[in-house]
């Protein structure tokens, strides 16, 4: 042996590769893609979406408004402060706000659940997941997740996709991590080893008296290695850009983000068609010392991603598919607490996004000046304090999950929405 | 009256499903299984009456069924018809009327199930208990005897509240919530406590005016105690005696509660468990990393419990069951968010040698010529080896506490800080350790140089050096250790601000070691005026304190921490209160006056009740309130359960109209019981050891049903979706499958030798499982935004463990065909790299390319006397080489023997006789062997012993190429073929990655070996002779690849950064990769199959 090309070998210096990536497009759904952006830990909507300025006679609600007026979008008004300007002035034509979303709690985890599953108890899957489960089940990634709140009830299993440098590699999993030129096997050996496995998976899979979790368990990984999936996953692995060409990580302060990058990704597993929805995900909103500087650098940080991933679609030609909803565990108190923070308040906020709808350029629901939230009636969408309801995030879902065409999914009737009105968002 | 219930398949079906009374129940009692109800009737009927003499009693207890239906139907339509009648009167209505309305031939009254005793027993297939399965004498039948005296069917149903409602479940479970002053106050069920006059009537009257007022209110309360949406969870376990008295009572209210035939003690009928063996091999992999030995899967071969437990506790022990330690408490604690920096070196001063350490270290940096400390790898070294054992402590505790079977009350009361030497001499302690240059030992130590801040201490500040003591001060500290507890990490993993007041402490404090989720413990606020409140409201209004009377006392128990976790920081080393809280804005108030340690303005420190009864040390004493608290093994139990079961303990569903609620409830239930059994035994002692002993528990969570289940035959959907999650067949996590493939291989993926500055926080480097990108994108954790890990497999995933696969096949085959001896391979032993699917048995080949007789020698090893075969062949193949000279290619043998160990000829070979066989010939030279002969010579060994052919050959035309000779040598007609051979190693293979046990004939060895065929054919038409030849790579990413092979194969950088040395390997090289007959790399292939085979990635 030469030892020579033993080095060679471990290498991976020499011949071409003899893998051809697929390029063409397999998933047949052209549907409406769905992203879902969860800002954890409580956003403050009166300094965004549900602008508030003071009240004499009642404690300061928001520092900016001690020197500046609420601006206002075409219908839809906003806070001076961060980059709301530049975002609602943009985008306000493909925007429907929903204010005065009463979570019904002030505790993160529970605020979580009922915002992101539209139930405020444990138990139900995310409305993503619903949407993945129902248009992407025999894609290789349906259901995209960067973190947050994902509970898919076992309709669907989501991606992690948080290290792409390294997913490019993966995805390709007969060639190295690191890169370079020749494969672990060759393309035979290759085509031999996943019929071998594709074929195994499939017999495991049928043995008689399994257990329920051992019979999910060898279903999922059958559907792992299933052709489809694979070449779902070159596709996308073969559209990640160079690592200088990904979008970074931004910090402020003890805060970083790298929902850019999310949104990055989230476009490329859209536009290679292996997924069809996606969680996304920016933390530390829970912002009880020092509210308004991490607000504001939140907020721009979170405008500025969605600003990326509108131009990030259109460039990629899938904006027109795009749904993007925006909201939070619940909202800020309505003063400032003594380290210049604001605590949890149960009031928040929905902001969801497409191009060219009748129903955008409008916001839902209301609150007083003091961000308390009034009863609505939920077919006019008037304030009604009689006879009115309070809205609900079960509502907003309810209303998401007919106008996305998923509410006689099988998955909505294994999780329906009980003694839940319609809330005519979308009408 | 009857045996105890926990014996009898009758009891236990009475106990679990009706719990009315005892019914007869000798201990010889019939097994039914899964039979239908009629069947059960019948067959209960004729032998209870053969073998039990008081029969009698069922019967009478089937009158009482309906004497009670009689009395509920009379209820109900008094109510119905308003005429609001006292419980009393209706019951002496009842009597009237308690005559069975329709007279079943076993003396049943018609709508009422004998057996289940209501009308609510679902028809057709009744599950009853096994009395031969270990579950009917679980702890749960013994812990909930049925009631023994239950109500006489006459009595008013307020009786009935008073017997078997009031104390065991009111005035036990309901009143610490359910009170004026409690959590619950302000719900519809405000109980009256047992001080209280009355509190009888009155608490009757509320649950009577509750079901009353309340639509579908005995379902609700059914529901709320069971837990479902219930914040304090479940407080009787359906099945329980007290669930049976609970449903009967609210069923004597309102008539319309259904009943499962189900309970905690029945769901594992039908369900087979895991073998002792299987189960043993699953406990290794979970706790030792590795698959059972022979030794030990011997010992649990009898089949006795007693020998699995022992078994399975011997595997906790070793390297591996540290790291499992570790990953398992830090999935829960998640401090490993600040595994590289805990503290701040170059702003402390409270840890005076730590401070000073880090001058002296910095100073020498910049002497050493770096413009900062942080560019030194020495100084780096040091700070990360610090930091780490700073971080680390809380699990190292952790570990130490159980590996060494100390109380795991310990980790809350240890009066010590678990430490590695760089940590220990930062804190001034002088702790002895066997190996102080890593930073990976940890040693008990204690904070003996802390110097709180005043006046009297001295400090100066340089820039490049940070802060040094120059003078400690007066305020020397005797350190108050409260186990993990105010460890600095726990403490800055959990942090507090001027607003959050500790809270976050307390809530996770609560969720660890008291299993308490605040959070979810109570309703929460709907109404945001109640936020709007500033008048104290976390004291004064109750949508606050509903929470906060919980967890602000014990919030307070951790008044001497600041934000970052240091002990009474403010100067003057008083106290840790932020200063906004002392010394407000102008115009606003203090509360603080001198000497307080805590707010005013918030409950005192303390816990359930209690105050704390000293500032100084307020942690140390909620230390032991919490370890003396039942709560406290229940929460141990469900701190390890996720990591050994892969899952959380299930809760109960939320919504009576959630999907398959009726198996989700009963799931929880038998979970909840299960995790009572276990904290039970785990605060008494198991097996007579001390209690609190966690290596105890984990052999007792092995043995439960929900780990040992195997697989289940069943119809019913209720148990079908109440097992939901039964088993431990789960995926593996990354660091799970890295340790076992290490285990099983000797090759590590990313694996960096010790000493590296990496190897201080992560366990391996690039592209590995522990450390590395794998680990995050194979479900593991971050303990930062990613703080579950993903249970099930996506394809990216499965593309992971396929990536996994083909580099660890491709190192592991090489090295074990072309670089280990036979006896140390791990997975090819006694397979020749030459065995192929239409070879002989070769275990050896010799190229031949000499043209001179030449002896040629080689070992066979030790046989016993009798016939054998000596099996000669040429391996070079005419379809990969020129044919033309292929098919002249021959070599020529002149003599064949075999020797003894001393090298004395003990048989020759009659080659004369072989020419007559018809494949090859004898010329003059010698015997001429062409390709495509199998040269079989039979030979007579007279003795036992050590043996070793020896052969006279030639090639007559070396220019031609080389000849490739196969040799094999077996006793008498036991020459496997090379294809038998491959089977009975892929036989192997399947019991040592997955461990199946399958025959050479079955499909997993048909499939296998399909793919070796299928692979093989291909590559001895298209690729050359040698290993490398396939165009392929194949990656060391070890630095212990090459150990045992060469000396100084790793080369180490300045930093600590390990990397092979490929110059030195070279140098050394002289290994022979000749692959001329494909099947090393056949097995690549295969191999790699294999290791991404479901088996392998799952448990």
């Amino acid at each position: 042996m030469n030892r020579r090309s033993f080095v060679q070998k471990t290498l991976g210096i020499g011949a071409l590769a003899r893998f051809q990536l697929p390029l063409a497009h397999g998933a047949d759904y052209s549907g409406k893609l769905f992203a879902f952006v969860q800002a954890d830990g409580g956003w403050d909507p009166t300094s965004f979406c549900d602008p508030k300025s003071n009240t004499a006679g009642e404690r300061v609600i928001n520092r900016w408004a001690e020197s500046a007026e609420i601006q206002q979008a075409g219908n839809i008004r906003y806070a001076p402060f961060a980059l709301n300007q530049a975002f609602f002035e943009k985008y306000h034509k493909r925007m429907l706000v929903v204010n005065g979303v009463d979570a019904q709690t002030n505790s993160h985890s529970v605020g979580i659940v009922h915002n992101w599953s539209g139930r405020i108890f444990d138990g139900y899957p995310t409305t993503t997941a619903l949407l993945a489960a129902h248009n992407g089940a025999n894609l290789s990634m349906p259901y995209v997740s960067f973190g947050g709140f994902s509970y898919a009830a076992g309709l669907a299993v989501y991606t992690r996709l948080d290290h792409p440098e390294s997913i490019r590699g993966v995805l390709a999993p007969e060639m190295p991590l690191g890169g370079g030129s020749k494969p672990y096997v060759d393309v035979e050996d290759w085509q031999a080893l996943q019929a071998f496995r594709a074929s195994r998976a499939t017999r495991i899979a049928s043995a008689p008296n399994l257990l329920p979790r051992a019979a999910r368990n060898r279903d999922l990984y059958a559907e792992s290695i299933t052709q489809e999936s694979t070449h779902g996953l070159r596709r996308f692995a073969s559209m990640i850009p160079p690592a200088d060409q990904l979008q970074g990580s931004e910090r402020f302060g003890n805060l970083w983000s790298t929902l850019k990058r999310q949104c990055q990704l989230t476009v490329l597993a859209f536009k290679a068609g292996i997924a069809v929805s996606a969680d996304l995900f920016l933390g530390g909103f829970d912002t009880h010392v020092e509210n308004d500087p991490n607000q504001n650098w939140l907020l721009g940080n979170l405008t500025e991603s969605i600003d990326f991933l509108w131009n990030y679609a259109e460039f990629h030609g899938i904006a027109d598919r795009l749904v993007v909803v925006m909201g939070s565990d619940f909202g800020r108190t309505n003063y400032y607490n003594d380290e210049e923070g604001k605590d949890h308040w149960p009031i928040g906020s929905f902001i969801i996004m497409e191009k060219n709808q009748r129903w955008t350029n409008r916001v839902v629901g209301e609150t007083d000046p003091m961000h308390f939230a009034y009863d609505m009636n939920l077919s006019t969408l008037e304030r009604d304090d009689t006879h009115g309801k309070r809205i609900h995030p079960r509502h907003v879902h309810k209303a998401l999950r007919r106008y996305l065409g998923v509410e006689h999914s099988d998955g909505s009737r294994k999780f329906p929405f009980h003694n839940t009105e319609d809330l005519a968002l979308f009408e | 009256m009857a045996e105890p219930a926990s014996d009898s398949t009758t009891s236990l079906v009475l106990q679990t499903v009706n719990s009315e009374r005892e019914a007869p129940a000798p201990r010889t009692a019939p097994k039914f299984l899964h039979i239908k109800l009629s069947v059960v009737l019948w067959l209960g009927h004729l032998i209870a009456t053969i073998l039990f003499p008081h029969f009698a009693t069922a019967q009478s207890f089937a009158q009482d069924n309906a004497e009670i239906a009689a009395q509920e139907q009379l209820y109900r339509a008094e109510r119905e018809q308003g005429r609001r009648s006292t419980l009393a009167q209706a019951a002496r209505r009842a009597r009237a009327h308690s005559r069975p309305q329709t007279q079943h031939p076993l003396g049943v009254s018609g709508p009422i199930c004998p057996v289940l005793g209501t009308r609510s027993a679902r028809p057709g297939t009744l599950w009853v208990n096994n009395p031969t399965s270990p579950l009917a004498r679980t702890r749960f039948a013994s812990a909930h005897p049925q009631p023994r005296a239950t109500a006489k069917p006459m009595e008013p149903v307020s009786s009935y509240f008073s017997q078997h409602i009031s104390q065991q479940v009111v005035q036990s479970k309901c009143i610490s919530c359910h009170v004026e002053a409690g959590m619950s106050r302000h719900t519809r069920i405000v109980l009256a406590p047992a001080s209280s006059p009355n509190h009888e009537n009155k608490n009757f009257e509320v649950f009577r005016s509750f079901i009353v007022n309340v639509e579908n209110g005995a379902d609700t309360i059914l529901n709320k105690i069971r837990g479902v949406a219930h914040g304090g969870g479940i407080q009787v376990f359906a099945g329980s005696a007290d669930f049976s008295n609970m449903e009967r009572f609210v069923r004597l209210l309102d008539g319309q509660v259904m009943s499962s035939g189900l309970s905690p003690v029945t769901l594992f009928d039908g369900v087979t468990m895991a073998s002792p063996a299987r189960t043993l091999r699953r406990a290794a992999l979970i706790f030792a990393g590795r698959h059972p030995t022979e030794e030990e899967l011997e010992s649990v071969r009898s089949g006795r419990i007693s020998s699995l437990r022992q078994a399975v506790r011997g595997l906790m022990s070793g390297q591996a069951f540290h790291e499992f330690l570790i990953r398992a408490s830090n999935d829960r604690l998640l401090t490993d968010r600040h595994l590289d920096h805990v503290i701040d070196f170059s702003e402390e001063t409270n840890l005076v040698d730590l401070a000073n350490l880090n001058w002296k270290k910095s100073r020498e940096a910049i002497q050493r010529g770096y413009n900062s400390a942080k560019d030194d790898p020495i100084y780096a070294h040091w700070e990360e080896s610090t930091q780490y054992g700073i971080a680390r402590s809380p699990l190292e505790l952790i570990a130490h506490v159980v590996e060494n079977d100390k109380p795991y009350t310990e980790i809350l009361t240890a009066d010590y800080v678990m430490t590695n030497s760089m940590t220990a001499k930062s804190y001034g302690a002088s702790t002895e350790f066997s190996q102080p240059d890593t930073a990976k030992e940890f040693r008990p130590s204690k904070i003996l140089s802390y110097y709180r801040n005043n006046f009297s201490k001295t400090t100066e500040f340089n820039i490049h050096y940070g802060t040094r003591v120059v003078s400690s001060g007066n305020l020397h500290t005797i350190y108050p250790h409260a186990g993990l507890l105010n460890s600095r990490v726990f403490l800055r993993r959990y942090p507090t601000t001027a607003v959050n007041r500790n809270r976050a402490r307390a809530r996770w404090t609560f969720y660890h070691f008291l299993g308490v989720d605040i959070e979810r413990s109570a309703s929460r606020t709907t109404d945001p005026f109640a936020l709007t409140d500033t008048n104290n409201p976390t004291m004064r209004n109750s949508a606050c304190t509903v929470c906060h009377d919980l967890m602000d006392p014990v919030a307070g128990t951790f008044q001497n921490y600041d934000e970052e976790g240091a002990y009474k920081n403010n100067f003057g080393g008083i106290d840790s209160l932020p200063p906004s809280y002392k010394f407000p804005a102008e115009g606003e108030q203090s509360l603080y006056q001198d000497g307080d340690t805590w707010y005013r303005d918030m409950l005192a420190p303390g816990f359930n009740g209690h105050v704390a009864p000293s500032s100084d040390n307020s942690l140390q004493w909620l230390a032991e309130q919490i370890v003396a608290d039942d709560r406290f093994a229940e929460a141990a139990v469900r701190f390890w359960w996720p990591t050994i079961m892969g899952l959380e303990i299930a809760r109960p569903p939320d919504d009576e109209n959630d999907h398959a609620f009726q198996g989700a409830l009963m799931a929880a239930h038998a979970q909840a019981a299960e995790v009572e059994r276990l904290a039970e035994a785990f605060r008494e002692g198991i097996d007579g050891r001390p209690p609190y002993n966690v290596r105890d528990l984990f052999v007792e969570i092995v043995m439960s049903p929900w780990f040992r289940a195997e697989s289940v035959v069943t119809d019913d959907p209720v148990r079908r979706a109440a097992l939901h999650e039964a088993g431990v067949e789960r995926l593996l996590g990354p660091e799970e499958l890295a340790r076992k493939t290490q285990a099983l291989t000797g090759y590590a993926l990313g694996r960096r030798i010790s000493g590296s500055i990496h190897e201080v926080t992560q366990l391996d480097g690039e592209g590995s499982f522990r450390g590395g990108e794998y680990e995050l994108l194979y479900g593991g954790i971050d303990s930062d935004g990613i703080a579950e890990r993903a249970r099930s497999i996506s394809p990216l995933m499965a593309a992971v463990a396929q990536s996994h696969a083909l580099q660890v096949s491709c190192a592991v085959v090489q090295r074990e065909f072309f670089m280990w001896s036979d006896q140390n391979r791990s997975l090819f032993r006694g397979i020749g790299a030459h065995v192929t699917p239409n070879s002989g048995s070769t275990s050896t080949v010799v190229q031949v390319d000499w043209d001179e007789s030449r002896s040629v020698s080689w070992r066979v090893g030790a046989h016993q006397p009798g016939n054998h075969t000596i099996r000669l062949s040429l391996t070079n193949s005419s379809l990969t080489q020129d044919s033309s000279a292929a098919l002249s290619r021959r070599v020529l043998v002149g003599q064949v023997q075999v020797n003894d160990v001393h090298g004395n000829q003990v048989v020759k070979a009659d080659l004369e006789r072989l020419s007559r066989q018809g494949c090859g010939m004898l010329d003059q030279a010698g015997y001429v062997l062409p390709e495509n002969c199998d040269l079989r010579i039979p030979v007579y060994l007279p003795r036992a012993g050590e043996y070793s052919i020896e052969a006279a050959a030639w090639n007559d035309a070396p220019t031609r190429g080389a000849v490739r000779v196969a040799f094999s040598f077996a006793q008498d007609q036991r020459l496997a073929s090379g294809a038998e051979l491959i089977r009975s190693k892929l036989v192997e293979l399947h019991w040592k990655l997955f461990g199946v046990q399958v025959s050479a004939n079955s499909p997993d060895i048909d499939e296998a070996f399909q793919l070796f065929e299928t692979v093989w054919e291909r590559k001895r038409r298209t690729e050359g002779p040698h290993f490398m030849d396939d165009g392929t790579i194949c990656p060391v990413n070890d630095t212990s690849y090459f150990d045992g092979l060469f000396d100084d194969s790793v080369v180490i950088d300045e930093w600590g950064n390990s990397e092979i040395d490929w110059d030195r390997v070279d140098a050394a090289w002289n290994f022979d990769m000749d692959d001329s007959s494909y099947a090393v790399r056949t097995w690549v292939i295969v191999l790699a199959a294999l290791l991404s085979d479901y088996r392998y990635l799952h448990l």
